[in-house]
């Protein structure tokens, strides 16, 4: 049994160190890098990164603290990959659901990379909502845009039951039929899936009912939890690169950073950086706690706070970079694309305002 | 499971809820849960009730008479304090003037003055800024010219809340001309009944009287009352400064606040929360105010293990005076003509509990303008942010 003050928000802990270690090795190719997510993916599983998730009986971490560094770190790295849907939200949850024992085999093999799971909770958004039905015992419907749906060797759905209660399901890539592939703005790929009457073996029926019900809300708080400790890790590497730019640029015969009103706008991007890494640290630190209303409004408050400070960042980094920020190979553009992916796919500001009720 | 705050931190919050429970008087509470301003008096009262529980120096380590409250205790003390409906301390006693006594003042400052900050039995004020030296502190003019074992002191200081109040005035003087302006600066305790001081009332344009001018006119003040060398005075008070941001109050009073403006939406009888873009306004308010809450506390607990992470003093002045000004905007239009009259008498067909809460809102709007522009404007603190950032 952990000690109580081994866990607390924003009090580091010694593993967070070794793995975000062992990561920042690995991301310090550069080489590795530019070669994309797959050559990446294997590297990952060998230095545990992949297995992170997993229970520590299987030899992993359980610690979603933990997991939210991670994906920072990938975040500032700049590769998109299936990280936060495979190796965080799918990995977690199947030791999650009723009866995980069945599911102790393809746990091992996502944390060994051999397989990748993709992950469609719909329904932030009312225009979302899941458009997979399931009727005796068979799955239709489509899944729009799923992020590397397509790549994916297992995917988990939401499907609304005759009934009207939700139900979360496991389908196997070959039940899936590929209606679109298509590469996003931040340059991943989404796949709009296809199922025609795909019947669900047993262990496809993740959960129904009330218990579905927690685990999609669970998830959904995972994933986006996560797509906002990414999203600061691309905030963190543009608060970078720009203060570096205003200290080697030269205008009026003086640096940019002689300049107060940039002065000015430089600290306004890395006090948005600060406030975005308290609430992420603090809703990764929640993702296990059992009152759901309190985790509920910490991940809205990290989705609102980090969707604000993605567009000030990213926004603010190319004015500040001026006409070359505006230029495909700087790296600016590239972290400007995936920071739009947040809001696009989980919502905006708004949203969480709308929806937050303390 | 991850927590924010350890068992032992939920114990203490839970003795502090306690002790507010039993001691804090219901008509104070009630008044300060309305809006109204603390008086000298609720203060004072405040202030003694902490001390008989041996909690007068709350933010003291134990060796200079405080409980040695670790710096999540403060956190959690004042975050109950505000909730409860506590009076704000006094802060120029207790986290200003004696923060620099403790580091930079001699055994006889520290026995003389520490005790009767944490009684509140000394009610002190702060004399720093001049009409010519806002931003730009350390052009100061105000004189002190050596006569034997006394300083004379002469010049002019402004925008010096509570000196009306005061006992005591800490400020910073000229004591030499020469080399960089920052080194000629000196730090003086002044006894505000001393031959020579004039204070002036300067009302703002809320029609509070909360700020003075303090004009000294070959005011005595003994060497003794120096703190630090001659010279040192800037030292002090940058070290002021630090004190003074960190743990800066303004999120108890931003939570309370929104409580209030929730509250008000209700019994107004508006229901301007069934509004959907007022209701969302609100719960952006909210969630800044979360987001800047945890900053406080990631940076304390980064104080707590003697870690230095980011650029917690300015980054918390600029995000808590912003929230506190905010939340205030939002009552002044959730009540529209209700926020007109200033006086409570001027309200008709008025529940009375709610005219002297209602005649506030609009007059503290304005008053809260102050929050960007005191303890170094925000601009100031972006500068010295940069500073950190860029050299």
């Amino acid at each position: 049994m952990m000690s109580d003050a081994a866990n607390v928000i924003f009090v580091p802990r010694d593993e967070h160190g070794l793995l975000v270690g062992s990561l920042d090795h690995l991301l310090s190719d550069q080489a590795l890098i530019k070669g994309g997510w797959r050559p990446l993916w294997q590297q990952l599983a060998q230095a545990g990164i992949l297995s992170a998730a997993l229970p520590e009986s299987d030899g992993g971490l359980h610690d979603s603290r933990a997991l939210a560094l991670l994906a920072e770190r990938l975040g500032r790295s700049g590769v998109v990959s299936p990280f936060i849907s495979s190796a965080t939200a799918a990995t977690s949850l199947f030791s999650r659901v009723p009866a995980a024992s069945r599911f102790v085999e393809l746990r091992e093999r996502l944390g060994s990379g051999s397989v990748i799971a993709a992950m469609d909770i719909p329904g932030v958004v009312q225009s979302d909502r899941s458009l997979m039905t399931l009727t005796g015992g068979k799955v239709s419907g489509v899944a729009r845009l799923v992020p590397f749906g397509a790549e994916a060797d297992f995917i988990i759905l939401v499907a609304t039951a005759s009934e009207g209660d939700p139900a979360l399901v496991l389908v196997r890539k070959s039940d899936v039929l590929i209606q679109q592939s298509v590469i996003g703005i931040d340059g991943a790929p989404y796949a709009t899936l296809r199922l025609d009457s795909v019947a669900l073996q047993p262990e496809s029926d993740l959960a129904g009912g009330s218990e579905a019900e927690r685990l999609i809300a669970w998830g959904r708080d995972v994933l986006v939890t996560m797509h906002c400790a990414e999203a600061l890790g691309a905030m963190s590497m543009l608060v970078d690169l720009t203060r570096d730019y205003l200290t080697v640029r030269h205008q009026f015969g003086e640096p940019l950073s002689a300049f107060q009103v940039l002065r000015h706008r430089l600290v306004d991007m890395d006090m948005a950086l600060t406030e975005a890494r308290s609430v992420v640290e603090c809703a990764a630190g929640l993702l296990e706690e059992d009152d759901v209303f309190a985790r509920r409004q910490a991940v809205l408050a990290t989705h609102f706070t980090v969707a604000r400070a993605a567009l000030k960042v990213s926004q603010d980094s190319v004015q500040l970079h001026g006409g070359i920020g505006m230029a495909d190979e700087t790296p600016v553009g590239g972290y400007f694309r995936r920071l739009l992916t947040l809001p696009l796919q989980f919502g905006d500001e708004d949203f969480c305002a709308e929806s937050y009720s303390g | 499971m991850a927590r924010l705050f350890t068992i032992e931190e939920d114990v203490f919050r839970l003795t502090v809820r306690k002790f507010l429970d039993d001691k804090l008087p219901a008509d104070l509470r009630e008044r300060m849960l309305s809006g109204e301003r603390p008086t000298r008096d609720d203060k004072v009262t405040w202030s003694r009730l902490l001390h008989e529980r041996g909690w007068g120096g709350y933010t003291w380590p134990a060796e200079h008479g405080g409980p040695g409250f670790t710096p999540i205790q403060r956190y959690i003390f004042e975050d109950e304090a505000w909730q409860a409906g506590a009076p704000e301390v006094v802060p120029f006693g207790l986290k200003m003037v004696a923060p620099v006594i403790m580091k930079f003042g001699s055994d006889a400052h520290k026995q003389r003055f520490l005790p009767r900050i944490a009684s509140l039995e000394d009610y002190w004020c702060q004399g720093y800024s001049e009409p010519g030296s806002g931003s730009d502190l350390a052009s100061l003019k105000t004189r002190a010219v050596r006569d034997g074992d006394d300083y004379l002191v002469t010049g002019q200081k402004i925008w010096t809340t509570e000196a009306h109040d005061a006992d005591w005035i800490f400020c910073l003087v000229r004591t030499s001309a020469e080399g960089r302006k920052q080194d000629g600066i000196s730090f003086l305790l002044i006894d505000m009944k001393s031959p020579g001081i004039t204070v002036r009332p300067i009302i703002t344009f809320d029609g509070a009287h909360e700020v003075n001018e303090v004009w000294f006119d070959n005011v005595r003040v003994p060497v003794a009352n120096r703190v630090g060398e001659e010279g040192q005075g800037w030292t002090c008070a940058k070290y002021l400064l630090e004190k003074e941001r960190l743990n800066f109050g303004g999120m108890g009073f931003c939570k309370r606040e929104v409580a209030r403006l929730k509250r008000l939406a209700q019994e107004t009888g508006r229901s301007r929360l069934d509004n959907p873009l007022f209701a969302a306004r609100v719960g952006a308010l909210e969630m800044r105010i979360a987001a800047a809450d945890l900053t406080n506390l990631r940076f304390l607990r980064a104080e707590e293990r003697g870690d230095a992470v980011g650029l917690p003093a300015p980054y918390l002045k600029i995000l808590s005076s912003h929230l506190q000004q905010d939340v205030l905007e939002l009552q002044v239009r959730l009540l529209g003509r209700s926020a007109l009259p200033v006086r409570a008498a001027d309200f008709s067909n008025t529940p009375l509990a709610l005219k002297s809460e209602l005649a506030n809102v609009a007059p503290t709007y304005c008053n809260y303008r102050k929050t960007t522009i005191y303890a170094g404007s925000n601009e100031i603190q972006r500068n010295i942010a940069a500073k950190s950032l860029l050299g």
